[in-house]
């Protein structure tokens, strides 16, 4: 945008490449100037607080925000989880994974069926949306996604809404399903411990810029209580500005 | 020190004593009460059977209009012309409500000319519209057709209009486009308020019937009210009356039928 970039020789091939992003919501600037490439299969978080703009920028990636300036280049093969499960109401649970794809019923029920095994809900498959626990609707969503078989899946705060105990199970299935399927991950949220645990990369967002690119090389699965993480989560901490005892510089 | 507790029962009366039947007992049994009274009040003659008519009277009157055919005749014109009327309607309530409701330009140009029209009272339309459409029944069949054009277009608008957004978005996403996006997210959710439409329209299709039929007509349900008020026979005027309610109540039960098998993903509360 700026200034003309010579192409990089030899570009390994990306799964999502952001450069030079910038948004503004009413003359305020939420994203000013973010670069952003993931690698096929790989898993980033997108770490921040509340209006530091991370979701925007999953929005853009995602294809649902217009308005910004820069350059995106994303897969067409995506699929997006969004912190609610958004399903049908009016669709039975099954036609809610395949929605979108053609093909004879059968077969789409067969595909169905396999990717609501995957998150543990083969037998909720006939089920109306609105019966399901605010976890399993999650889940579905999640089967949803998975059921395109996708390069790429955008996780907006997908866990965000739903009860602790919950959140773990759901943060070991996606760690699982990313390990089995091999896509890249675009995970934003706000939770350091989440970050941890499931990323190749953690992103610091603040105020409408990565502030930190922090390579986590951690083998996969990691525990909570892993030395490592309990390190990366103190530093991940601290450059968010609290202490591990939780005061905080200003209010 | 008081201790204040509350013992209830996990389920309620209502849901463990009464079964279907006594519930249908308990609908009936006003209107039973009633009709009782009628005839008691008609028979004691402590009213004027010749003006109020009686259940019994207009039962026989029931049987004679069915013996000679006529009823059967009668009713199957009012039938067609409420029928085609609401079709007309209904058609284009439908098409214009789907219009303005998935386009802003759709709802420019056609809602506020329409929400004018609306204001019109109805009824006092008749002497209009059989002056430019002639005495046949298209002036019937235009009015019912008016009438029950807003309630599908007011409803299907503001079904349209009244959908999740995100669900939209998610369709985006999940690039269903826009035929994908119609069939699977605006139709089903403005289906339920389409069908509140049908069943406000069904209504006014019926009063609409009625007063048209008033008016130069020489068949229909209508027509054997001012036939029998011209040879004051109270009894055939109440019979055609209740014909009318029947109607509307057989017609307003098989759209709620139609709501429970269209609209079985909503598990709305139904009262305890």
């Amino acid at each position: 945008m700026d200034a003309l970039v010579s192409p990089t020789p030899a570009l390994p091939p990306t799964a999502l490449s952001l450069r030079a992003i910038r948004r503004g919501f009413g003359g305020r600037e939420v994203l000013r100037g973010v670069d952003l490439a993931l690698a096929p299969g790989e898993f980033v978080v997108l770490l921040g607080r509340s209006g530091c703009g991370k979701t925007t920028l999953l929005r853009i990636a995602g294809e649902l925000d217009r308005g910004a300036t820069g350059d995106v280049a994303v897969t067409r093969d995506q699929a997006i989880v969004f912190q609610d499960a958004r399903l049908l109401p009016w669709r039975r649970v099954w036609r809610n994974v395949v929605i979108g794809l053609d093909g004879p019923r059968r077969a789409l029920r067969a595909r169905a069926l396999a990717a609501l095994a995957e998150v543990g809900l083969t037998e909720r498959a006939d089920a109306w949306p609105r019966t399901l626990s605010g976890g399993e609707a999650q889940r579905v969503a999640l089967a949803r996604a998975l059921v395109r078989e996708p390069a790429l899946l955008l996780l907006d705060e997908p866990f965000a809404a739903l009860d602790a105990l919950t959140r773990l199970r759901m943060q070991r299935l996606v760690g699982r399903l990313w390990q089995r399927h091999g896509l890249a991950v675009l995970l934003v949220t706000h939770d350091i411990d989440e970050a941890v645990l499931l990323g190749d990369r953690v992103l610091l967002m603040e105020e409408g810029r990565i502030a930190l690119d922090l390579p986590i090389e951690l083998p996969h699965p990691r525990r909570r209580e892993q030395a490592e993480c309990v390190t990366l989560r103190a530093r991940l901490l601290a450059e968010l500005g609290i202490d591990q005892d939780g005061t905080e510089a200003g209010w | 020190m008081s201790v204040d507790f509350v013992v209830y029962n996990l389920l309620p009366m209502s849901h463990v004593f009464f079964s279907p039947w006594v519930r249908g007992a308990r609908r009936v049994l006003v209107p039973l009460v009633l009709l009782a009274l009628w005839q008691i009040l008609a028979s004691t003659g402590r009213i004027e059977h010749r003006f109020y008519g009686s259940p019994i009277e207009v039962l026989i009157s029931l049987r004679d209009l069915t013996e000679t055919g006529d009823l059967a005749h009668h009713l199957a014109v009012s039938l067609g012309r409420a029928g085609f009327g609401l079709a007309l309607g209904a058609l284009a309530g439908l098409g214009l409500g789907a219009a303005a409701g998935l386009s802003r330009l759709g709802e420019d140009l056609l809602d506020p000319t329409l929400q004018a029209v609306r204001t019109l009272p109805l009824l006092g339309l008749i002497p209009l519209f059989i002056l430019w459409f002639g005495l046949g029944d298209a002036p019937r069949l235009l009015l019912i057709a008016l009438g029950t054009f807003f309630p599908f277009y007011i409803n299907v608008f503001r079904g349209i209009r009244g959908i999740d957004a995100k669900l939209v978005e998610l369709a985006t996403s999940y690039r269903l486009g826009r035929f994908g996006l119609i069939r699977e997210v605006i139709l089903p959710g403005a289906l339920a308020p389409a069908l509140v439409g049908l069943r406000q329209s069904i209504g006014i299709a019926w009063l609409c019937l009625v007063v048209a039929e008033q008016v130069n007509a020489n068949d229909g349900l209508g027509y054997i009210i001012i036939q029998a008020n011209a040879l004051a026979q109270t009894s055939v005027i109440l019979t055609a009356l209740v014909i009318y309610a029947v109607l509307g109540l057989g017609t307003d039960a098989l759209v709620r039928l139609i709501e429970r098998a269209a609209l079985s993903w909503q598990n709305a509360f139904e009262g305890a």
